[in-house]
């Protein structure tokens, strides 16, 4: 037995396909660790990491597996030693244990070296020192223990088995794609965080976790609620569901082995199972004797063409064969579930409308993945056809020139990739239909160009590569490292577009901008990469008759080509296409590298942070022509500020900062010298009678911008239709930027600059001076084309026509922040008039379905404002559509609201139970900012959010309670506080107690939304209202910035709320019991049985117990409604409360309307017997 | 008539496939013996363009093949020594997707090509058959259905009869023999029988270089008269060999016969025997 795996272990690792293995995982194990893969706050070999690194570098492992398994089982086949290997005395369980271990120990060794580079990788000279922590081997044999081994069992015995049962390695790699398809499938429903984006408080099922062939999503599913302090120190331990996938992994490949063992025969099936044409040559009577027919002699007629067709049809042939046809009813079934989960499960389990543009959006990524799956194993597969089939040397010796195979084999890959973009689109149509969706097929066929093109190519490099590869599998293994490489190029810092091979900036869809803006840098790059892919299949043409020969003769044959000079010809075209695009990259647009823009806002801090303190004129009015021109993508901004020396001290030089892309810039103050420093665009004005404190003047700009060419990040800020433009992108600013300052410790390190780049929160206040305190009166008059509707802050005076655009003209009616932007849109209004406010809906005309929701909520939140807060300032308040290309669920500028169309106007509000919540959550928080954020201005210090965000998210909740009662709530919490347990896991540095929250949004939203509830359940809504009522008033009279300790001030004191705001606390309740016994007066007894315990974490998320003695809600619920919520004081560890309800509860809840942050609200809930 | 001159090819392993090999093949069958390893398959595939020589020049009625290989393509008929086909596809629609490359694209003319030929080859009662079901046999006269497709002026078969039964070999070489009236038919082969059935004239090739050309019915009476053979035991063989002229020695009835070749009887005990070309074959690998 030795020596039967030693053999096949020799044979394995002596084929060209066990390195090109090696090198593939290598390369990856490589690529993750050299760009320090992971969040900041995880070392770079912390268990977590190492084992995700592992994970990621056993997902390709299915490749290798299906080569190996395919060679362990097919080659007798191929190799024609069938006969002879099957008539040995070997037995069965000899000759498949041989094979398999062989195979599965061959894959196991090419993966093992992922082990030494993501170790010698830790050492890497660029690595951050404060990532590497102490080496510890356990850590790697752990997870190459834990997830791989069993990982690569599952798949290669399902691999080995397919392949000797059904001796086709067609049916193997089938088999093998369907292992990433269940894989794909069971990480969308997971919502697993190596899926594109994972949305916050979408909902998970742990169970499907078990069936992951790779055990990814339990993983994630286990470490979800891990702090940062166990990710760097704890092996993920085998239990819950990592446990029972791993047993699944590793009963379902014995039981597969079994079935193997059970079924596999030495009987050659070829001969016994097929029907065998029968001979009637071999009859008595002499050929001779037979009538002889003569073979016509024609003339010859070189017709390529149809040698083409013929080649074609042949080609073709795979939609005949079953695993194709399979695989693609497979994938249809997985687009289905895509769309359905992204359609159904978004964010706080949201609804979509079955819009096109989400569809087209949903399928892009999966078909980009499920295409190249395909080109990699089916490109194999055609190019190696004739090899496999032994034809070749037949169909060399025709005429056909090798042009007419490889375009018969592209026709076919093509044909291939269509019907993968057909399948995908199916139940999205269907979908459609079914809900009375408008169809635009258009959109649908947009994806053969947008995502199918770009397929193609590749197909046309893996044509390539197997041209120029010794064997198949060696060609497809480089075929995958190669299309790795064309996709993730940027990953070892070729990040410029043409590195990326068949790559363009993804096309977006939008139901208001279509394809806008991105399909011109798509088309360009095309053009380029299809020239490049012409070369690519002229040279695999040119090889054709070469296939497997020494490489050597291959470039002989490739040099001495008759159509060099065509090749020569493409060369050139590839070079002018090349520089077209280098041109319209890097000469009409900039671009930086990551490096390069670290060291331009380093340089800014050390230029210009020491005026920072020089006093500054303040904004007191703004006068601005915006005169935007969608279609041509460009702007003009003409205007004044009327300045203010509020200080006092004379001012003698004002800072003017202008962004540096603008296209043409002027800038001017009366009596004053200017000097540019064009680096920072900086315009620095030396006054020559110096401003006087209380004196006025006024400062001049007139600015154009303007896209041109291929930017690095589009810009989608001025588009065809759905224009958004803030005031910070085309507008001056006055004073230091601290917006310009670079963040993060190690970066500010290397360059020489302490501290973390944001202001501390001190005790007694912010130290900045932005210009964006200044409340301003605005004028504006914007003008855009005339078939749209331009928007800004401000009461519209005036509208009118003139050469062909339209002009607005807005005026504000009191005194705004200095923030605004510019929209411009074909838009359908709504209006409702309330309190003397017009509140307006400017929406896409197909997107009417929320808006009367919206002004509901509109009205109600400004009801609860006025009457909580203060009086709304303005008597306008528009809500506009924007297209989804921002990643905002809403933005809230003075008087504007911007809402995006997929989070909000495309919300299906019938589709579920909470539908409306959402819709109305998300305008009342915009609504809400115009007190938190606009009234009360933060200042830009640590805590900063808190006033912003957590203000308005209890705003939202309030508002949310009184339209939809008060178990919306739970439900909302609920998911705020899955949002704020699995946002600290994935913390990138450290997480601070609430009050010093930085930019993390699972604290100011999550986490502050709960501590607010709690202090009002603590204080009482009245007395917390009042509070924040006297923090308006202040900050609205007095003007100036408010922190988090100004609210803290405001709020009785209250050692929970210290606890609350101030520290880290945990709880952790668990129902252990609950009874409940009828009495004799036909009431029933409740009894429940809680662990409780409480603790304070640090900010790595170490945790020391504290006692715990509090009031709790408890809930008694029948069905869906509460019997009995009541509180009772819970102690740290057992207590046991009891309950007299009138009807039997159906089950108990602890703290249900989350006022405690509780660890594993899971077991919160328990059903009562 | 192809003409075959100086050609030498040497593989990357130092193997010398062949070595200047010269010859000129008229019309009609043209037989090219040698034993295992003598560099036949490379010839073969180096006429029919499958590979490239490293010197010498090939033309087929005054078309240089090597730098025109199309032209020669158009004109040929290849039956490989060993070929597959493209699994569960019938011997009608195979053949006509071969002769679609081959360039008859008329598909009428076609159609009457592929049925010819299937009655020809004695395939047309299972031409609906995937042809990856077909027996040896019968899947060699496929083979030789599909080189004849176009109507080719030269048809290269490299070792067509090996594995076939008596009979089938015998059927194969009458098709072979009808065929070799129009063309020039190369046909590859270690089997002497094949060639002294069949071929008007032959080469015999080790070694990748041509040791002997000629037409085998003078090369076999050039051994009339000369050719000895003796029954010896078995034990007796070396001394014999290091002795006389051995040339071949074989088992007849259980027992050993020396064939010597020799101008005058050898020795006691020899007597003369009639001449076959095999006998031929090996005095020139002797």
């Amino acid at each position: 037995m030795r020596e039967l795996i030693a053999f096949e272990w020799r044979y394995h690792t002596r084929q060209a396909s066990f390195y090109a293995a090696i090198l593939l995982f290598a390369f990856i194990a490589g690529a993750l660790i050299a760009t320090g893969f992971g969040p900041q706050s995880l070392p770079v070999n912390s268990p977590f990491l190492v084992m995700e690194s592992l994970g990621f570098v056993s997902l390709l492992s299915i490749f290798a597996v299906a080569v190996f398994a395919a060679n362990a089982a097919l080659r007798d086949q191929e190799h024609r030693m069938q006969e002879i290997v099957y008539c040995t005395p070997i037995g069965r369980f000899e000759f498949l244990l041989g094979r398999f271990a062989g195979a599965f120990l061959a894959t196991l060794t090419a993966m093992a070296v992922s082990i030494p580079v993501l170790i010698l990788g830790t050492y890497l000279p660029w690595q951050d020192p404060e990532r590497i922590a102490a080496f510890e081997p356990i850590r790697y044999l752990w997870a190459f223990g834990a997830l791989t081994i069993p990982n690569v069992l599952l798949a290669a015995s399902v691999l080995f088995a397919v392949a000797f049962l059904t001796r086709s390695a067609l049916w193997t790699y089938a088999a093998a794609v369907f292992l990433y398809f269940a894989y794909f499938a069971v990480s969308a429903l997971t919502n697993s965080p190596i899926m594109a984006q994972s949305t916050p408080g979408a909902s998970t099922s742990a169970a499907v976790a078990i069936f992951d062939p790779f055990g990814f999503s339990a993983f994630f599913e286990i470490t979800r609620h891990w702090p940062i302090a166990a990710k760097s120190t704890r092996l993920v331990p085998l239990a819950g569901w990592f446990l029972y996938n791993r047993l699944f992994c590793v009963a379902g490949a014995m039981v597969v082995l079994g079935a193997v063992y059970r079924l596999f025969s030495f009987r050659t099936t070829r001969l016994s199972s097929r029907s065998v044409a029968r001979d009637l040559g071999g009859s008595a009577a002499p050929v001779s004797s037979h009538p002889r027919p003569q073979v016509p002699r024609y003339a010859r007629d070189d017709n390529q063409i149809a040698a083409y067709r013929s080649a074609a049809k042949f080609e073709l042939r795979i939609f005949r064969s079953k695993p194709v046809l399979l695989l693609l009813l497979l994938w249809l079934g997985l687009a289905a579930s895509e769309i359905w989960s992204e359609i159904s499960s978004g964010e706080y389990g949201r609804v979509l409308h079955p819009a096109t543009g989400v569809i087209v959006e949903t399928l892009r990524t999966p078909l980009s993945l499920v295409g190249m799956i395909l080109i990699i194993y089916y490109g194999a597969e055609m190019f190696w056809r004739e090899q496999r089939d032994r034809m070749a040397a037949v169909i060399d010796t025709t005429p056909v020139t090798g042009a007419v195979m490889i375009a018969a084999k592209m026709t076919a890959m093509a044909s291939l990739i269509a019907a993968v973009i057909f399948a995908g689109i199916l139940p999205g149509v269907a979908l459609q239909i079914a809900q009375g969706q408008d169809l635009q097929l258009l959109v649908y066929l947009s994806l053969f160009y947008f995502s199918g093109l770009p397929l193609l190519l590749l197909g046309a490099l893996a044509l390539l590569v197997h041209s120029l590869s010794p064997g198949k599998y060696a060609g497809m293994i480089a075929a995958l490292i190669v299309i790795l490489l064309a996709n993730r190029a940027s990953m070892i810092g070729l990040d410029h577009p043409l590195w990326r091979f068949a790559g363009a900036p993804p096309v977006r869809y939008t139901d208001l901008n279509g394809f806008g803006h991105d399909a011109g840098p798509f088309n360009s790059l095309m053009l380029h990469w299809s020239v490049m892919a012409l070369l690519f299949v002229m040279i695999a043409a040119a090889l054709w008759r070469r296939i497997g020969h020494p490489i050597q003769d291959r470039l002989r044959t490739l040099v001495r080509h008759q159509r060099r000079a065509h090749a020569a010809v493409l060369l050139v075209l590839i070079l002018l296409t090349g520089s077209w695009i280098y041109y319209n990259t890097d000469v009409l647009n900039a671009r930086t590298t990551t490096d390069e823009l670290f060291d331009w806002r380093a340089d800014y801090e050390k230029t210009y942070k020491k005026f920072a303190s020089w006093p500054q004129p303040r904004v007191k009015a703004v006068n601005v022509d915006v005169d935007l021109y969608p279609g041509e993508r460009r702007y003009h901004v003409a205007g004044e500020y009327a300045l203010f020396n509020d200080t006092n001290a004379p001012i003698r030089t004002v800072f003017v900062a202008i962004r540096r892309n603008a296209v043409r810039a002027s800038a001017s103050m009366p009596d004053a010298r200017v000097s540019i420093d064009r680096k920072f665009g900086i315009h620095r004005f030396e006054l020559v009678t110096p401003l006087a404190p209380s004196a006025r003047t006024t400062l001049k700009f007139d600015l154009d911008f303007a896209n041109r060419g291929i930017p690095e990040d589009p810009d989608d800020s001025i588009v065809e239709n759905g224009t958004y433009l803030m005031s910070l992108r085309c507008m001056p600013t006055l004073g230091y930027r601290i917006g310009y300052q670079l963040r993060g410790e190690r970066e500010r390190r290397e360059r020489g600059l302490s501290g973390s780049g944001e202001s501390i929160l001190a005790e007694e206040g912010p130290e900045a001076n932005e210009q964006e305190l200044d409340r301003v009166d605005l004028t504006a008059t914007v003008s855009t084309v005339r078939d749209q509707t331009a928007i800004t802050a401000g009461r519209l005076e005036k509208s009118w026509e003139q050469n062909g655009r339209r002009y607005f003209r807005y005026k504000t009616t009191a005194p705004i922040f200095n923030m605004m932007a510019f929209a411009s849109g074909r838009y359908e209004i709504a209006k409702r008039r309330h309190n003397n406010i017009d509140v307006e809906i400017y929406y896409h005309p197909t997107h009417r379905m929320n808006v009367e929701l919206m002004l509901d909520s509109a009205v109600a939140t400004i009801d609860y404002c006025e009457k909580n807060f203060s009086p709304y300032p303005g008597r306008q308040l528009r809500i506009i559509e924007l297209p989804s290309y921002w990643d905002f669920g809403g933005y809230a500028l003075p008087e504007t609201v911007f809402l995006v169309e997929d989070r909000s106007f495309l919300f299906d509000t019938n589709g579920s139970a909470n539908g409306p919540d959402l819709v109305i959550r998300r305008v009342a928080h915009e609504v809400a900012h115009q007190w938190w954020g606009h009234t009360v201005m933060p200042a830009t210090t640590e805590g900063a959010s808190m006033i912003v965000e957590s203000l308005t998210k209890y705003t939202e909740v309030m508002v949310l309670e009184r339209m939809r009662g008060r178990e919306s709530v739970r439900r909302l919490l609920d998911l705020e506080l899955e949002r704020y347990l699995t946002g600290r896991s994935r913390e990138e540095t450290s997480e601070p107690p609430l009050y010093k929250v930085r930019n993390q949004a699972y604290l100011y939203y999550a986490k502050g939304s709960i501590v607010l509830c709690a202090i009002r359940d603590q204080i009482g809504e009245e007395r917390l209202n009042a509070a924040l009522r006297d923090l308006v008033r202040e900050y609205a009279q007095h003007g100036g910035r408010a922190t988090s300790l100004d609210l803290w001030k405001r709020l009785p004191r209250h050692p929970l709320i210290d606890e609350w705001m101030k520290d880290i606390t945990l709880y952790d309740f668990k129902v252990e019991s609950a009874n409940a016994v009828r009495r004799a007066d036909g009431r029933y007894d409740v009894t429940v049985r809680v662990a409780a315990a409480k603790s304070r974490a640090d900010a790595r998320g170490e945790e020391t117990a504290m006692p715990l003695a509090e009031s709790i809600d408890i809930g008694l619920y029948a069905d869906e409604a509460p019997l009995l919520v009541a509180k009772r004081e819970l102690r740290t560890g057992a207590n046991m409360v009891t309950f007299i309800v009138d009807r039997e509860p159906s089950y108990v809840a602890i703290d249900p309307y989350v006022t405690r942050i509780d660890q594993s609200p899971g077991d919160n809930t328990f059903g009562v017997r | 008539m192809l003409v075959i001159s100086g050609l030498s090819k040497t593989y990357s392993n130092g193997i010398r496939a062949l070595d200047s090999v010269h010859l000129k093949i008229d019309r009609g069958l043209f037989g090219l013996l040698g034993p295992n390893g003598a560099g036949k398959s490379t010839l073969m595939r180096t006429i029919a363009a499958l590979q490239e020589p490293d010197r010498g020049t090939i033309t087929l009625d005054d078309v240089d093949v090597l730098d025109n290989p199309q032209e020669l393509r158009r004109r040929l008929g290849y039956l490989p020594q060993d070929f597959g086909v493209y699994p569960g596809i019938s011997a009608t629609a195979l053949l006509d997707h071969i002769a679609v490359l081959k360039g008859v694209t008329n598909k009428a003319e076609r159609r009457e090509q592929v049925e010819s030929l299937l009655e020809l080859t004695n395939l047309h009662h299972v031409r609906k058959n995937a042809v990856s079901t077909f027996s040896g046999g019968m899947r060699q006269r496929f083979g030789i259905a599909q080189a004849l497709l176009g109507n080719p002026s030269l048809i290269i078969v490299d070792e067509p009869t090996a594995g076939l039964d008596p009979e089938e070999r015998n059927r194969f070489h009458n098709l072979l023999s009808e065929i070799g009236e129009g063309a020039v038919v190369l046909l590859s082969t270690h089997i002497v029988e094949d060639v002294s059935d069949l071929c008007p004239r032959m080469a015999i090739l080790a070694g990748g270089r041509v040791i002997l050309e000629g037409v085998p019915a003078q090369l076999i009476d050039e051994l009339e008269g000369r050719l000895w053979r003796k029954t010896v035991p078995k034990t007796a063989v070396p001394r014999y060999r290091e002795t006389h002229n051995v040339i071949s020695t074989h088992l007849f009835a259980g027992q050993t016969q020396v064939q010597v070749l020799a101008d005058a009887r050898p020795e006691e005990g020899f007597e003369l025997a009639a001449a076959h070309l095999e006998d031929v074959y090996f005095s020139v690998l002797a």
